[in-house]
């Protein structure tokens, strides 16, 4: 029989990377992103050059409902960033 | 075997002379540092009461007039070969000692110079005389050393056939052993090579283990260390004065540019493989610059040699400003191609295991080195892509 090594499980070695960061947005009356706070520093929107909707995992306890902005800041630079349906939270994520 | 050792005194001292004639006669101190301490490495004779190895503070507080200068080791070096190049015509065989001493192999030369008396006369005439050479003749390395000791400059000893009765009255402290077992040997009264080699071998071996075997044999004049005559090389040197002193990186590198060029032109280092560049330099008010260039794997590829150089540059300090510049191409190997594996994978993957393992011993713990893993690729959402897992190579 063979026994429990009582080892960590090598599972726990998986580190998840592009997680969603947490990012303060200004909206639009409209509802769209008008400003963002990235790194205590604040970038217009210039353009939002897409916008798509992610619904997944909607079989576990905690589904994914996402609607995602492509945009372009005053600066030139592009960022994606989406609104989290369930919580009404903002977040910026590379694509 | 027949050698004879070479043995040049105050060598730093009698190359400044030859280099700056004013000095002579006067109380010249050569000095060397040690991190932040100074000490004297050689001194004239008009230096009175300066010995080698005093610190340069204590030697000015005995010796107030004397004149001090930096230790200038690349050109002793320099002098020393050239010396022994010099030599080298006589015999070929010529193992190099510390600065200053050398073993020559001298097995059958006496017929072509007509004699020993001869051919002693031209070893000694190989040197400059302002140099005043020492020659001692022996059957071995260590009587041969013994001998040049006790001989007058520009003279030679010969050690007559009984070694131990010739080397009975010299000092225990002519023998290659550590300060402390010196000292220990004094503290048995040991302090000629005869009162040792009147012991027996066993005794001094009870107490010295190997070390004092070889200290017995030696002191009865038994040497049967062979002589290593040093290999060959074939070395290519270009060479460039500047207009005025240059100090900036860019000048300095523009010359190396130029000279690299020039040397992997040369019909000697066509179509091989390099595996160092020395550069050297004299500089104003300073000793000698010298900087050695080793490459990692040989390079046939004037772009990717001056490449090193110029990336090491960086963090090199110039002295000063650089009168000339010299460049010198060793190692030349005829390698036409570079062999590589033909399970480069494996390899790769052995190399890093075995840094891993290197990087785990050092930091005690497993090394924060991961690797980007896919997981579900087609993911709509983004961070289920992609994690990272520790690297196992």
């Amino acid at each position: 029989m063979v026994q429990n090594s009582r080892k960590t499980s090598s599972f726990n070695y998986l580190r998840a990377i592009n997680t969603p960061i947490p990012i303060v947005v200004k909206e639009s009356p409209k509802k769209l992103p008008k400003s963002l706070v990235i790194n205590g520093y604040i970038k217009h929107i210039a353009l939002i050059s897409d916008i798509w909707e992610i619904n997944d995992e909607w079989w576990r306890s905690k589904p994914i409902s996402r609607l995602y902005y492509q945009t372009i800041t005053q600066e030139g630079r592009q960022i994606t960033i989406f609104n989290d349906l369930i919580d009404n939270q903002w977040y910026q994520q590379n694509i | 075997m027949k050698i004879a050792c070479l043995l040049i005194t105050h060598l730093a001292m009698k190359s400044e002379f030859t280099r700056f004639p004013e000095l002579q006669n006067r109380p010249v101190i050569i000095t060397q540092s040690h991190g932040s301490r100074q000490t004297v490495l050689d001194r004239s004779q008009e230096a009175n009461g300066v010995t080698e190895g005093m610190s340069v503070q204590e030697a000015l507080s005995c010796c107030k007039s004397a004149t001090l200068l930096e230790a200038d080791h690349p050109y002793y070096e320099e002098t020393f070969n050239s010396m022994l190049d010099s030599v080298g015509q006589r015999s070929p065989e010529i193992e190099r000692g510390p600065l200053g001493c050398a073993y020559i192999g001298i097995d059958g030369l006496e017929m072509m110079y007509g004699g020993e008396a001869r051919l002693i006369t031209s070893l000694i005439h190989a040197i400059p005389n302002n140099f005043t050479p020492r020659l001692g003749l022996a059957s071995g390395k260590f009587p041969a050393y013994i001998a040049a000791i006790s001989t007058k400059g520009g003279q030679a000893t010969k050690v007559p056939n009984d070694i131990a009765a010739f080397l009975k009255r010299f000092s225990i402290d002519l023998l290659p052993l550590s300060w402390n077992d010196k000292v220990r040997l004094h503290n048995f009264s040991i302090h000629t090579l005869g009162d040792l080699s009147n012991l027996s071998l066993g005794a001094v071996q009870a107490q010295f283990g190997s070390l004092g075997k070889i200290a017995w044999e030696l002191s009865r004049g038994i040497d049967t260390s062979p002589l290593i005559p040093k290999p060959k090389e074939e070395s290519i040197k270009e060479a460039l004065t500047f207009p005025s002193p240059v100090i900036t990186q860019e000048a300095i590198l523009a010359a190396v540019e130029i000279l690299i060029t020039r040397a992997f032109l040369r019909p000697e280092v066509r179509g091989k493989n390099i595996r160092g560049i020395t550069l050297k330099s004299n500089v104003i008010r300073h000793p000698t610059w010298q900087k050695q260039f080793t490459f990692k794997d040989p390079t046939p590829n004037v772009k990717k040699a001056y490449k090193i150089i110029k990336n090491s540059f960086d963090n090199i300090k110039i002295p000063g400003p650089l009168e000339d510049i010299t460049l010198s191409i060793s190692g030349l190997s005829g390698e036409s191609g570079i062999q590589t594996s033909l399970f480069t994978d494996i390899r790769k993957r052995a190399q890093l295991r075995e840094m891993m393992n290197l990087l785990e011993s050092q930091l005690g713990h497993k090394p924060p080195i991961y690797q980007v893993k896919d997981i579900e690729p087609w993911s709509r959402t983004p961070e289920r892509r992609q994690v990272l897992t520790t690297f196992e190579p």
